[in-house]
């Protein structure tokens, strides 16, 4: 086998390590097979004596993935300043408002439930103390009203009660998935 | 010989290679060869081993239209020299004791 193969094969089988690290084990290999040629060792001889290429690019491999942490590192892909600067960029000026807004949609939407649904009550209690009025008589209107004003404000006591849970909710979910992009954003 | 003592050893022949003056992969195995047989397979995780610990720094310089990495061992690898010359006088009385030597006292 001729050495530019041997180097080949090498090459292509080394697997769990960087661009970096591989193109410097070809490079070792290189070098020592000129020196030796150099030496007056004749080339497929050479060649011979440094065994399989996919032995070798095996055993690179595997002491590679070793699972140590440092070559979990080696893994990740990293990207240019460059790139990370114009995406933070895009992420502030386009990202946050939009953020901003859908949040905000969120609350505006939260809050016209609310008084729709505060509306609604008030219409139900207003209802029943008509009919209460209606068809018993012996009930005072009046007191019929305040009666049913007092549950208005009992009803919109517990939905504020409930308002802040969906809110404290909203705001958690937020949290996590701040969270998640950050995470990722670490991967990177 | 046990792999992780044969291990110590390789790597601290490499840096007492260097000690007597920087070198490069084709030139270490031959030095090192009246002394121990070592394969083009095993040098090279020992240097990327004295490398990544600092034992060693490297740099390339042009020869014959190549670029070969010359090794040069740092004050840290003589350091380590002297520590495994250290650990070795403290397993010679051991192996002493074990191999029952005259010098042994009881």
């Amino acid at each position: 086998m001729k050495a530019k193969k041997w180097l080949k094969l090498l090459k292509k089988n080394i697997k769990n390590t960087t661009y970096g690290e591989k193109q410097s084990i070809v490079w070792y290999y290189e070098e020592m097979i000129n020196d030796k040629i150099e030496s007056g060792e004749d080339e497929e001889k050479v060649v011979e004596s440094l065994g399989n290429p996919n032995d070798i690019a095996n055993k690179i491999s595997e002491e590679s993935g070793d699972g140590e942490q440092k070559n979990k590192t080696y893994k990740k892909r990293s990207y240019p300043i460059w790139a990370i600067i114009v995406l933070g960029f895009f992420g502030l000026t386009v990202g946050l408002p939009l953020f901003i807004s859908w949040i905000a949609v969120i609350i505006s939407f939260g809050a016209v439930a609310i008084s729709g649904f505060a509306v609604a009550i008030g219409g139900i209690v207003a209802l029943l103390g008509s009919i209460i009025t209606a068809f018993f008589p012996f009930v005072d209107a009046k007191l019929a009203l305040i009666g049913g004003a007092i549950t208005m404000i009992g009803v919109g006591l517990i939905l504020i009660g409930l308002f802040y849970y969906i809110t404290k909710g909203m705001v958690y979910i937020t949290k996590i998935f701040i969270k998640r992009l950050l995470k990722k954003g670490d991967e990177v | 010989m046990d792999v992780q003592l044969k291990r110590g050893f390789l790597d601290v022949c490499v840096l007492s290679v260097l000690r007597k003056g920087e070198s490069y992969g084709y030139k270490i195995i031959a030095d090192i060869a009246p002394y121990i047989e070592m394969a083009e397979s095993t040098l090279y995780p020992i240097l990327k081993r004295l490398e990544s610990g600092k034992f060693v720094v490297t740099r390339r310089e042009h020869y014959n239209g190549r670029l070969r990495k010359y090794y040069i061992i740092t004050e840290k690898g003589h350091q380590k020299i002297a520590e495994f010359l250290e650990d070795m006088d403290e397993f010679f009385k051991v192996y002493k004791f074990i191999s029952g030597g005259r010098d042994y006292e009881g």
